[in-house]
């Protein structure tokens, strides 16, 4: 296969990626943890769209913002619940806390939707389209329009309201930006809002291109790896995520399909072990 | 009497109804039990001296038991190695897996180290599904009648002199792991690095220590459980079972010496009392883990040693 066309056929599942990773990256970058159940998140993201478009039969677009919407508040709930109070704590226990929430949340949908295994048809054709040589999907050029959209939208949220300002200030120095007025334990659930938002939107978007089942939620481990690879900054990660998208293919063409699985986590060793600040990382010095 | 002289009458009670418990009970089944909590014990005590004294998260202990049950039932199946050779052999073995694993926890904290361990766990997981020359692929490998010597290991009850007294070697080893110079440089590197290295407690030896510890217990913890299920397959040994062990830790206290044999027996004897709780184990326990380090970090031990759970609720009212 020709390179640039397994490099474009990577950009859908890039896209993913990035939004995965970039939910990751917010919470972090906001509240010094990792959300160990985000790819709890996005499979909550899909099944709702499963709910509420396959089942209940609500227009798309409808149920597109249903799904965000309560997405966003389990993710609100979950920041509640397993972050906020363990704030204090050692960091090791909110690792176990917000993992253990992911869990909870696994098994909860597996008791509520069983493990029955659901396909959605695709709202845009997945018929390929050729052009020249190249052959892509309209449903491809969708996933990544509403992925750029949604960066766009986090970007211009980030750099030009006030509680963006305010998001960028805490990322920075909690201390500092609570002395000047701004409410921390605000950008905290908002940080955890925009994360469940964005899980969302990508479980919604993926819905029709894999199978809904429980353990899609481990598609979470690729988002780490883009966090890492891009060194948990908001470019960084949205890079990292089409990286490893297009390593993933180019993987799975020339070495082996069974290896492709293992990409992320050898992506997720390698840098970690060579330059664990990532690739466009700041290297943080620790005080003493 | 001095402590010491009580702590050894009870060791020796806790023998004495260990040896007995066999001859007294009579149904297989709860001696399966049994086993299991003695296995169970094993490997989150070894979890709990990377995860609890160390300080080193490690999400890696379903694979490390992982590989110690598939080269127990391996070398058992396919080169017919006696079982007292393989068995230290798994231990050992994972143990070296654990020195390499624990190479990043030189170099990584908190959040990077509990996603490298991840994913080493899931990719140990896929190599014994795709491996399949060797493993057998999602197939599994089958164990039937291991024997030591003449005598044949084929029921519960005679497993269960095999595995108790493992597990109670294990344990006392690690008491005296984490009451000696070891533990000790162990709990030093967690509380402050920078303090024990400038001590002259080299973090490194002391952190790729740990992993090799937890890395033994939970390769003898595998392969015992190879030889109690008699089955190996590679679905037993992914990221829930992880979840299964932190849950165990968790609940049962860490950082607390009795807190994982607390944790075990509360872990696979609660399922056995409450029969509609098999079907939902992984949400019960992870909700109750979730609860417990939410609300009482100290898990069950801690509950028990601080008296009444008022005291802590009230101490958390007035934090909050």
């Amino acid at each position: 296969m020709d390179i640039l066309q397994l490099i474009l056929k990577s950009l859908a599942y890039g896209s993913i990626y990035a939004l995965v990773g970039l939910g990751l990256v917010l919470i972090f970058r906001a509240t010094d943890v990792l959300n160990f159940g985000q790819g709890q998140l996005f499979t909550m993201g899909a099944y709702f769209l499963v709910t509420f478009w396959y089942m209940l039969k609500i227009p798309y677009v409808l149920a597109f913002l249903m799904s965000v919407i309560g997405t966003a508040l389990l993710a609100f709930v979950m920041e509640r619940v397993a972050c906020r109070r363990l704030l204090k704590a050692p960091v090791m226990n909110s690792i176990i806390a917000t993992f253990m929430a992911g869990i909870v949340i696994y098994y909860s949908i597996q008791l509520v939707w069983g493990a029955e295994v659901f396909h959605v048809s695709p709202i845009i054709s997945n018929k390929p389209i050729s052009v020249g040589k190249i052959l892509f999907t309209p449903q491809d050029v969708w996933i990544v329009a509403i992925t750029a959209f949604f960066i766009l939208l986090v970007y211009l949220f980030l750099q030009f309201t006030k509680l963006g300002i305010a998001f960028r200030a805490v990322s920075m120095n909690k201390q500092a930006s609570s002395l000047m007025g701004v409410s921390v334990k605000k950008v905290f659930s908002l940080s955890w809002v925009m994360s469940g938002i964005l899980a969302a939107v990508a479980g919604v978007l993926l819905a029709p291109v894999l199978m809904i089942e429980v353990g899609m939620g481990w598609v979470s481990i690729k988002g780490f790896a883009a966090g890492i690879v891009g060194g948990f900054s908001i470019p960084g990660t949205i890079i990292g995520g089409f990286l490893l998208a297009a390593v993933e293919n180019i993987f799975g063409v020339y070495v082996s399909v069974a290896f492709k699985e293992m990409v992320a986590f050898l992506m997720i060793l390698a840098v970690l072990l060579i330059k664990p600040s990532g690739l466009l990382g700041i290297e943080v010095k620790k005080r003493v | 009497m001095s402590e010491k002289i009580t702590n050894k009458i009870y060791i020796i009670g806790a023998l004495i109804v260990l040896f007995i418990l066999p001859f007294v009970i009579e149904k297989s089944y709860t001696m399966y039990i049994l086993n299991l909590v003695g296995i169970y014990a094993i490997m989150t005590v070894g979890l709990n001296i990377v995860l609890g004294y160390t300080g080193q998260i490690s999400i890696v202990n379903a694979g490390f038991m992982g590989i110690g049950a598939y080269v127990t039932a391996l070398s058992i199946v396919k080169l017919g190695i006696p079982i007292y050779v393989a068995l230290p052999m798994a231990g050992i073995l994972t143990a070296g897996i654990g020195i390499i694993i624990g190479f990043p926890a030189l170099r990584l904290g908190s959040h990077y180290l509990a996603m490298a361990t991840l994913a080493c766990n899931q990719a140990i997981q896929l190599i014994m599904i795709h491996w399949k020359s060797v493993t057998m692929g999602a197939a599994g490998v089958s164990l039937s009648s291991v024997n030591i010597g003449p005598i044949a290991l084929n029921s519960n009850h005679r497993l269960y002199f095999l595995v108790i007294p493992i597990a109670f070697i294990l344990i006392y080893l690690y008491v005296n792991i984490i009451k000696s110079k070891l533990g000790r440089s162990l709990i030093a590197v967690r509380d402050s690095e920078i303090a024990a290295q400038s001590m002259g407690v080299s973090s490194a030896k002391y952190k790729t220590t740990a992993f090799a510890i937890s890395g033994f217990y939970a390769g003898i913890g595998g392969g015992l459980l190879a030889l109690v299920i008699g089955y190996v397959s590679p679905e037993s040994f992914g990221l829930n079972e992880s979840v299964f062990h932190l849950a165990v830790l968790v609940i049962g206290g860490t950082a607390t010496l009795p807190g994982p044999i607390l944790g075990s027996i509360f872990f696979v004897v609660t399922p056995e009392l409450f029969h509609w709780m098999v079907e939902y184990k992984v949400l019960v326990f992870s909700l109750i883990a979730l609860i417990f380090i939410i609300f009482m970090p100290g898990g069950i031990y801690g509950l028990v040693k601080s008296g009444l759970p008022g005291w802590t609720f009230k101490r958390i009212l007035n934090k909050a």
